[in-house]
């Protein structure tokens, strides 16, 4: 994850000097859980201590609560998500970046067909996040 | 006048009431004026923020798709409604299912846009690559092969991928690769279109541990559409966006960087002043930048905008508002370029090539884009696919610039102007069909197993087998027959 968020840092993306505080975090959880979406996986919540909410070409890695409402990560779920085991981590113009919580696993889904175009495992988040964000 | 407790004035109480109360809902949700009000809604849609005017489109939309079931008269007018608004905005309901694509067609189209591929995680290399390429890079020739030996053309994978402009330029790159580590030949007709993308990873890799490679050589599709958008309209472009009351330094910092380098994302947008100010010539002084012909309140030059800006120097100009604070592109509108045609429905085009087109792309604002234009895509329950989304189009096909709904906010171009191009003649040439691709290489994988396992099938006879039948029988087929080869059956 480290060399992921340098390469963003390489690329121009500066980091955020006010992250979200740590009430914000266990409020957005239960948001999340309220609706019917599952809980965001940790290391995803790490990365978001450096990004939080990242626009890049075409896509997007949405936030708790960012500057961007847009990108807001509870209200992008109620419009997006239709599934309960599953929440949306990002997109681009082509896919959903999703965590599914049942097989702990991060897919791309096309947007249109909601096939599953690619799957990364529980550790790959990096892969994942590096996969949608196009700079 | 209805009299003090007749039913008429009863009747009139009940309508005051009820209105009263909408407009209380109004004022809280002002998406709702759209819904309740009988006229004027067009303006009231016009004066909703993008995220309102998702909610009422997608409220509308509910409303007028339940209309399969039982028709009412509030579903038939919502329908209406809903068209009657869309139209107003640009657009209208996609009519069309399109044929679907296999998913590693969308991953080639995904490819071709973005000018990029991801590298496959070390664990997954087994998974994902086949044993075919997988064996046959582990273990190189002693000899190394002719050029004329790697015959791309034969590839039922790379047909797939030669579709496109922007692989059939790096064909040379990839028969460099593997001439150059002693590949067999015969890894060509053997390859999924899976190993073709780690292929290209592995021969344009500058680093071991870079994670997006990029293979495109020179710029991007989607890059070249808003360059070249950029430099023929720009102007017009910039009095849209000027028109919306944006910061004219946004602005103008944001066309530069489209008509420049075809990029179009706000985060990474350096926000330059457009007239020299204290603190620009202080900073340039301090830089030891000679000065003297500039003067305070003096248009900067373009030149220097542009050469500073290459030479990585460009917050020697950063715009700053009154408090001193550099001008920050992301707290600035971002775009994104939308697909007119569906990608998911590029089945229905002669070429799959043609979607990545650049009269088949728009550059929108990112927030229109992704609260309106893709409101309707849905994410539903883990195996529950081909559930096609509901989607827009642009009722003229020529829209190439969108920042509103109003009229005046979205602009035409035509970028096809009906000349057939020479990407466009070649692309028509390399016009193949999945399915047949894909049971090609079913063919070829199964007569190179039969030479590993030369005495126990007649091939002639295991290929006449597969023929006209499907690439999930043929593979079924191939599977069963691997099965009794190993066996020794």
């Amino acid at each position: 994850m480290m060399n992921f968020i340098q390469t963003l840092k390489e690329n121009g993306y500066q980091t955020q000097s006010t992250p979200f505080s740590k009430q914000d975090v266990i409020e957005s959880q239960k948001e999340l859980v309220k609706k019917g979406y599952p809980f965001l996986p940790l290391e995803f919540i790490s990365f978001l201590k450096s990004y939080n909410g990242l626009r890049g070409e075409d896509s997007a890695v949405l936030g708790i609560a960012p500057k961007d409402n847009s990108l807001d990560i509870i209200t992008f779920n109620e419009m997006h998500n239709e599934s309960d085991d599953m929440v949306i981590l990002g997109y681009d113009d082509f896919c959903f970046l999703v965590y599914d919580e049942q097989e702990k696993d991060y897919l791309l889904i096309d947007r249109t067909t909601g096939d599953e175009l690619e799957s990364f495992s529980a550790d790959g988040l990096s892969e994942a996040l590096n996969s949608i964000l196009h700079y | 006048m209805a009299q003090k407790g007749s039913k008429y004035k009863r009747k009139h109480i009940v309508e005051v009431t009820n209105q009263r109360s909408e407009e209380i809902e109004i004022s809280m949700k002002p998406y709702l004026a759209v819904l309740y009000h009988n006229r004027g809604y067009i303006d009231d849609f016009y004066n909703l923020s993008v995220e309102d005017a998702g909610r009422a489109y997608e409220m509308l939309s509910k409303l007028a798709n339940e209309m399969g079931k039982k028709k009412t008269k509030l579903n038939t007018k919502a329908a209406d409604k809903l068209d009657e608004i869309l139209y107003a905005a640009g657009f209208q309901r996609a009519q069309y299912d399109g044929k679907y694509l296999h998913k590693q067609e969308v991953l080639t189209i995904r490819m071709d846009f973005y000018g990029t591929i991801d590298r496959l995680k070390q664990g997954l290399r087994e998974r994902e690559l086949s044993s075919y390429y997988r064996e046959l890079m582990a273990h190189p020739l002693q000899k190394r092969p002719k050029t004329i030996e790697y015959n791309f053309e034969s590839s039922p994978s790379w047909k797939l991928f030669s579709r496109f402009q922007s692989f059939r330029l790096i064909e040379k790159n990839l028969k460099a690769y593997l001439i150059k580590n002693k590949i067999d030949p015969r890894i060509l007709g053997l390859m999924t279109p899976r190993d073709f993308s780690d292929l290209v990873v592995q021969s344009f890799s500058k680093q071991h541990d870079e994670q997006k490679i990029t293979f495109q050589k020179g710029i991007t599709v989607r890059n070249e559409f808003v360059r070249d958008l950029a430099q023929r309209q720009g102007d017009q472009m910039v009095d849209m966006l000027l028109k919306q009351g944006l910061d004219e330094r946004y602005v103008y910092s944001m066309i530069n960087m489209m008509r420049r380098f075809g990029k179009y994302n706000s985060s990474k947008l350096v926000i330059t002043e457009l007239r020299f100010t204290e603190r620009v010539l202080a900073d340039l002084k301090k830089e030891h930048i000679n000065c003297k012909d500039f003067k305070l309140g003096e248009p900067i030059p373009q030149v220097l905008i542009d050469s500073l800006i290459d030479a990585d120097k460009g917050y020697l100009l950063a715009a700053r508002d009154k408090q001193g604070k550099k001008l920050n592109g992301s707290d600035f509108p971002s775009f994104e370029v939308h697909h007119k045609h569906a990608v998911s429905d590029a089945g229905d085009l002669k070429s799959v090539a043609y979607v990545n087109y650049k009269h088949n792309l728009c550059l929108v604002r990112a927030d229109i884009h992704s609260l309106f234009i893709h409101r309707c895509d849905k994410v539903k329950q883990r195996g529950e696919m081909k559930s096609y989304s509901k989607r827009l189009e642009f009722v003229d096909p020529n829209i190439a610039f969108v920042v509103g709904f109003r009229p005046n906010e979205r602009m035409s171009f035509n970028f096809a102007r009906g000349k057939l191009t020479k990407r466009h003649k070649m692309d028509d040439k390399h016009i193949v069909n999945y399915v047949e691709c894909m049971k090609q290489l079913a063919l070829n994988q199964a007569a190179y197993d039969r030479l590993h396992h030369r005495d126990v099938f007649d091939v002639n006879q295991e290929v006449e087998r597969y023929k006209n039948k499907s690439y999930r029988k043929v593979s079924k087929q191939r599977k069963m027959f691997l099965k009794r080869a190993v066996n020794g059956r």
